[in-house]
């Protein structure tokens, strides 16, 4: 029964093992638990997988689009009407219409006012016509492409965002209840991050400009590093910036390069560093009421006691001021991962025939053939030392044998 | 999908280019779990670059998706070979960008049991468990009979209990 239990989990039993399995369950606790460890674990798994960002989409549509590109203009309706139009206003302006007669020029006068007229006509409402059907191309674009690069926890991270920059745009409106006294009078704490990748044109410059970015809002850069395949560059940084500058510096790195994808995070540690305000207060008043009992302490050991006491309380002042400090810290600067890539010229092989690939094939073969001779017939050289006494031994024994 | 399919069979280039947005993701992810992020674009070109060459030989025998992570598979394996890396290389497919406990699952525990799983189950633990295949697929990716993904998979997940639990499952 418990080998059954994994792929029960998996639901890839059929009704009458399935029958079987949930009767075992119903009926034995340990096999219950068993399953549950087995979810667990799967879900461990899925929960500690790598993140994998896609990319190279468009790389691979354009190198398998070179030979669908070639005479696609054909179908194009526009690549037609563009066509007519070349050849209307070549009879248009061909010598021998030109110089047809007078009744003619007129007509042609007449249709040229008509169609500069139906034009200014036109270009009154082409810019409004063009921008909007510009912007609804991009949009389906983007909705298009939307779900089939971005991976899942792109999509959890950004409603989880969303729900946190809610939570900001709830708390900036409207005041808060809270009792602590962060809460009421001073700034929310919020620690940000922004994650951005670009698609840039030259990798290098923007690095640099990255780095200005960081320097410039405030901040510095935090990690880096730089890689190269046969298709990309790729470069990735990690900054911090001060975090009155966040959009700021987000809105300066959307400039640097086509954005290929963003996500911003925010988490609100107001409450936290209120919390453990509160505790400190406490503390400092307990270290104070002790301080005081320690001034009345006539005994040694008394006095022993309530300075151990004080050490501890000490103690835990001095780490709650470290975290509330640390959170601060981490609220003031924003950290904001950069990921660049610059794509390289693709430059696939160029495709050959049977006997274009034989005849590599065998050269290759005949250069390996030779190495290896070569190779043997050195290393028959340089073991000499060891061979070629045996070989004299041999031969003057043979010799002398031979004179017997 | 599979009209689909038989468009791009019949030379259609839009057919391609939708089915290539269609799989493009999930071929990646295949291969950056194999040969790692950074090759997995080269890879994963190549994947596609051969299936439009082979398009035509696809017999419906088995989902298309399956066919071409089969490709996928083999371009990761000639890949992995020519880098004389390890096949399915745990960092790969499992770093948990921070550790975590999950019902008392601890990520280093984890980590280091999935790194002693044989060859045979880290691979049915992948395909099923991050690539999200069925066994009827995994049997007909790996070639092997769909009772066997079962038992793999069973021996897999008794050994990372094993491991997990500190050697008392």
């Amino acid at each position: 029964m418990n080998e059954m239990l994994k792929a029960y989990l998996d639901n890839e039993l059929n009704a009458e093992d399935r029958a079987a399995v949930e009767k075992a369950l119903a009926e034995n606790p340990e096999l219950q638990a068993e399953l549950d460890e087995l979810q667990s674990l799967s879900e461990a798994i899925e929960k500690g997988a790598t993140q994998i960002q896609i990319k190279g989409l468009e790389a691979t549509l354009s190198a398998l689009g070179k030979k669908r590109n070639r005479f696609a203009w054909v179908r194009s309706p526009y690549a037609l009407v563009a066509a007519m139009t070349c050849v209307v206003a070549l009879v248009m302006t061909s010598p021998a219409f030109m110089t047809a007669g007078v009744t003619a020029k007129n007509e042609m006068a007449d249709m040229a006012n008509t169609a500069s007229v139906a034009e200014s006509r036109k270009m009154d409402y082409a810019p409004s016509e063009s921008a909007a059907d510009a912007q609804a191309n991009s949009r389906v674009k983007q909705e298009a492409e939307r779900p089939q690069i971005s991976d899942g926890a792109d999509l959890r991270s950004e409603s989880k965002h969303k729900a946190q920059f809610g939570q900001e745009e709830a708390y900036s409106t409207k005041p808060s209840g809270g009792s602590t006294s962060v809460a009421q009078g001073n700034p929310r704490l919020i620690i940000k991050n922004g994650n951005i990748q670009l698609l840039v044109k030259n990798l290098e410059s923007t690095y640099k400009s990255v780095e200005d970015l960081a320097k410039a809002n405030g901040g510095f850069v935090e990690s880096g590093d730089r890689s190269k395949t046969t298709q990309s560059k790729y470069g990735s940084l990690s900054i911090r910036v001060d975090s009155k500058k966040f959009d700021q510096t987000m809105q300066s790195l959307r400039l640097l390069g086509d954005v290929q994808s963003e996500s911003n995070s925010g988490e609100d540690v107001t409450a936290v560093v209120a919390d453990a305000e509160a505790r400190l207060k406490q503390m400092r008043l307990e270290e104070k009421q002790y301080q005081e009992v320690l001034k009345q302490a006539k005994k040694v050991s008394d006095i022993l006691e309530v300075k151990r006491y004080i050490s501890e309380i000490r103690q835990q002042i001095e780490g709650t001021e470290a975290q509330i400090n640390a959170m601060r810290g981490m609220a003031t600067l924003s950290t904001i991962y950069v990921g660049l890539e610059e794509r390289l010229q693709i430059t696939s092989a160029p495709r050959r025939d049977w006997l274009s690939n034989s005849w590599i094939r065998a050269i290759n073969r005949f250069t390996g053939i030779t190495r290896s001779l070569v190779s043997f017939a050195l290393n028959i050289v340089i073991l000499a030392p060891f061979w070629l006494p045996v070989v004299i031994a041999l031969w003057i024994w043979r010799r002398r044998a031979m004179k017997k | 999908m599979n009209s689909l399919t038989d468009k791009a069979q019949s030379g259609d280039p839009e057919a391609l280019r939708k089915l290539v947005c269609e799989h493009y993701s999930q071929v990646f992810k295949f291969c950056a779990r194999r040969v790692g992020s950074q090759a997995a674009a080269d890879v994963t070109q190549e994947v596609f670059l051969t299936m439009q060459q082979s398009i035509k030989r696809y017999e419906n025998r088995s989902s298309f998706s399956t066919w071409l992570l089969g490709i996928a598979q083999n371009h990761c394996r000639n890949h992995s070979r020519k880098q004389k890396n390890s096949w399915l290389q745990l960092q790969n497919w499992f770093a948990p960008t921070q550790p975590f406990e999950h019902k008392a699952i601890a990520s280093v525990v984890l980590t280091e049991a999935l790194g002693k799983l044989s060859d045979d189950h880290r691979e049915v633990v992948v395909l099923h468990e991050l690539d999200g295949m069925t066994y009827t697929e995994i049997a007909n990716l790996l070639g092997i009979p769909e009772g066997t993904v079962k038992s793999r998979l069973h021996h897999a997940f008794q050994s990372l209990r094993t491991h997990v639990n500190g050697g008392t499952a």
